[in-house]
């Protein structure tokens, strides 16, 4: 509150006036902005009104959501990093050709001739690589906190689809630089789509506009990379933006946000159904003091709190976005600096790198491909685990815990076991499929090795889990906790074991002995 | 089509008043027009190739030029010749895991009984051939894919137009001198 006095203080009558203070008064000003500089609270509410740019956050926002250790600032981190991201990408634009014999070139051009070009490609390469992790993180952090409970469902299933999209976004792009990596890593991919139930080959020829990788393929990922794949993801932020606010802004703890009881939270959940007709028009909250529309869900002061848990978005919530930003830029800055995005030998269709592999957020699925029918790992799995993640709010619907980390010390303990059972379990697999085999145990019929031993294995691993936690005597939400966690696990562990141990024809090899290029970025 | 009169029969007792009709025709129509401009997106978008753009019959060599147990590399057919005892296999250089090209590996140990060296390895996911085109070791589905092959006056032909899909080999599939 120090900076706001001070601020005050310059327009006290002994001080003169500054510049700025004038500018303020002129009409120019008045009309751009309409209110003063946000010293006062008037102006810092009008600011937030008033602004087009501002006007996504509230007034006011709860001290729980400005709390670093409660978001890490990972969803306005997300959303930096597409706006950098579409910023480098229209730059690179000018700069690229979607043709195979133009596009290898124009990236060797980037790095040797383009002033600022390599700085300009590695912003792009990595920020991209960043924004994978950052939602994947974001992701976690709604889940650990349970910010997907009610009122929240419809935006962590939104939030899914993002994440979804982010991955497809990042891997539209991998085509673009035409180089080996890209040729092979496309080739894989639509070849896993040939699996797409019904549709078959068709779902591959369609993807790449021909029978393989060539030029209609460039024009077809070119145009889903700048074009369709950010509108879908602008259009969905959007969208989880205003849900954000509508659901009644950043999930927090119930001793936060009200007197305690969970009704307090969402009138329209409240266990008391409403009769007569105006408390149907104005439902009763009986936490708020007031709030203009009752309808609305809102941040406002409550009850037994008063209005001192919640403070003004300006300065408190810019001044974190800034630096949410900014040191966002800065990291991204340095890692463009220390490391350049790779560029491998120009597409040839004739030869296959040894070891393809795939970049290091797909390296996971790359992985359970070793071991099982690419139907299964590289369609229903994945599907599988999109569908589960959708669904976890419809399931695990406790108030009592929302806004706490792992909901309590047992959902720790339970979150601990789990990531090392899982993490254990997935070695001894991984090891075992490599020096004793799967296939050369049961090689006939297919069906075993490809489809009924991996989901075997799976189903007793998952009955495990859940026997292992029952000595906690787990509540629901302790249990998607267990599972969450497992799943976290295994999307660690095997991007690990997939990008850092495997060399040549894709064995394992420790990641000190990997051929050159044996990491796929 | 041939255009045919239809009554759209009513359930018994079903009356349709006005306002359902009208609002079935705007919601039916709705959709009618939004699945037609979704059609005609993926139509205007169907890819228009066909199959093996590269296929048509490939002259690779005299017959006697290939030594039993020899696999030559013909990059511009994308496929293998490999002499097998009972005749020639045109081995489809894709993988039929995933799609990647199977390098011949002519060093490592052989994973057949014609030769004591030489394999397919594949880079993408760990899966072996031998000269056969058999899956030996890895994710592969099926053997590798083949091409019919015909001797003309001692010069091999090969029909890269139409890929042949085995379930697995047998010696039927060589063609002999
Ligand atoms: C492009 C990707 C994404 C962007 C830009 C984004 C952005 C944001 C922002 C700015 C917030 C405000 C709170 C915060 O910073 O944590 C938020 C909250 C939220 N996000 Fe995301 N997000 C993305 C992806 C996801 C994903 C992958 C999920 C989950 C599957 C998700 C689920 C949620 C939910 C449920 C909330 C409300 C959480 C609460 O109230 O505690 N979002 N998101
Ligand atoms: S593409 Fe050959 S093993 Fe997967």
């Amino acid at each position: 509150m120090n900076i706001d006095d001070n601020i005050e203080s310059k327009r006290s009558p002994q001080k003169r006036f500054s510049l700025l203070d004038r500018l303020q008064e002129t009409v120019l000003w008045r009309s751009l902005f309409r209110s003063g500089y946000p010293s006062t609270d008037e102006n810092r509410a009008m600011v937030m009104f008033n602004s087009f740019f501002l006007h996504i956050h509230p007034v006011k926002v709860k001290k729980n959501s400005l709390r670093i250790s409660y978001t890490w600032g990972l969803g306005v981190i997300s959303a930096y990093l597409f706006f950098l991201l579409t910023i480098t990408g229209g730059i690179l634009m000018f700069l690229y050709v979607p043709s195979v014999d133009q596009a290898y070139q124009d990236m060797q051009a980037l790095e040797t001739s383009v002033p600022f070009g390599m700085m300009l490609r590695n912003l792009h390469r990595w920020g991209a690589h960043l924004m994978v992790l950052v939602v994947f993180l974001h992701m976690c952090r709604v889940f650990y906190t349970g910010g997907y409970k009610t009122p929240r469902e419809a935006n962590w299933m939104l939030g899914v689809l993002l994440w979804v999209f982010t991955l497809l976004l990042s891997f539209s792009g991998y085509l673009l630089p035409y180089d080996q990596l890209s040729y092979w890593a496309i080739t894989v991919a639509t070849n896993i789509a040939a699996y797409t139930p019904i549709l078959g080959d068709k779902a591959r020829v369609f993807l790449l506009g021909s029978y393989d990788v060539g030029q209609p393929a460039l024009q077809r990922f070119y145009a889903l990379h700048i074009f369709l794949l950010p509108l879908v993801v602008i259009g969905l932020m959007g969208v989880h933006f205003w849900r954000v606010r509508k659901d009644g802004g950043l999930s927090a703890p119930l001793s936060e946000t009200s007197g305690g009881s969970p009704e307090s939270v969402d009138p329209r959940h409240s266990a008391s159904p409403q009769t007569d007709e105006q408390t149907q028009l104005f439902p009763k909250i009986p936490s708020r003091t007031y709030g203009l529309m009752a309808l609305v869900k809102r941040t406002g002061p409550m009850v037994e709190k008063g209005p001192d848990d919640t403070v003004f978005s300006w300065p408190h919530l810019m001044v974190m976005e800034l630096l949410a930003m900014l040191s966002t830029t800065i990291f991204l800055l340095f890692v463009s600096l220390l490391a350049n995005a790779p560029l491998r030998g120009w597409a040839d269709p004739d030869i296959t790198e040894n070891p393809a592999k795939a970049p290091w957020y797909f390296s996971n699925l790359q992985e359970i491909l070793l071991h099982m029918s690419p139907a299964l790992s590289g369609i229903w799995i994945p599907v599988g685990v999109i569908i589960a993640l959708m669904a976890v709010p419809y399931f695990e619907r406790r108030q009592e815990d929302v806004g706490i980390w792992f909901a309590s010390s047992k959902g720790r303990e339970i979150c601990v076991w789990s990531s090392v059972y899982t993490t254990i379990a997935l070695i001894v697999l991984v090891l075992f499929d490599e020096y004793i085999g799967v296939r050369s145990l049961v090689s006939s019929p297919a069906i075993f090795p490809e489809w009924i031993i991996p989901l075997g294995t799976m189903g007793a691993l998952m009955a495990i889990l859940y026997a292992g936690i029952q000595r906690w005597q787990p509540n629901g939400r302790e249990i998607a906790l267990a599972f969450f966690t497992a799943f976290v696990t295994t999307y660690f562990v095997l991007t690990i074991s997939g990008q850092f141990f495997r060399g040549i024809g894709l064995h394992l090899t420790p990641v000190w002995n990997l051929p050159p290029g044996g990491l796929t970025f | 089509m041939a255009a045919q009169s239809t009554t759209i029969p009513l359930p018994q007792g079903a009356d349709l008043t006005r306002r359902d009709y009208l609002r079935l025709s705007l919601w039916g129509g709705l959709c009618i027009v939004t699945a037609e401009s979704l059609a005609a997106t993926v139509a205007s978008l169907w890819p228009q190739v066909k199959a093996g753009g590269f296929g048509s019959v490939v002259t690779v060599g005299k017959a006697e030029d290939f030594p039993v147990g020899s696999v030559t590399s013909f990059p511009e057919a994308r496929l293998y010749i490999s002499r097998v005892e009972s005749g020639f296999l045109a081995l489809s250089r894709k993988c039929t895991h995933l799609g990647c090209v199977v390098p011949w590996q002519k060093d490592e140990p052989s994973l057949d009984k014609i030769a004591s060296q030489g394999r397919f390895n594949c880079p993408c996911h760990g899966g072996m051939f031998d000269r056969y085109g058999q899956v030996v070791a890895g994710p592969p589905p099926r053997p590798l894919d083949i091409y019919p092959i015909k001797i003309e006056g001692g010069k091999i032909l090969v029909d890269t137009g139409k890929t042949i899909v085995r379930v697995a080999y047998n010696p039927s599939q060589a063609v002999g001198v």
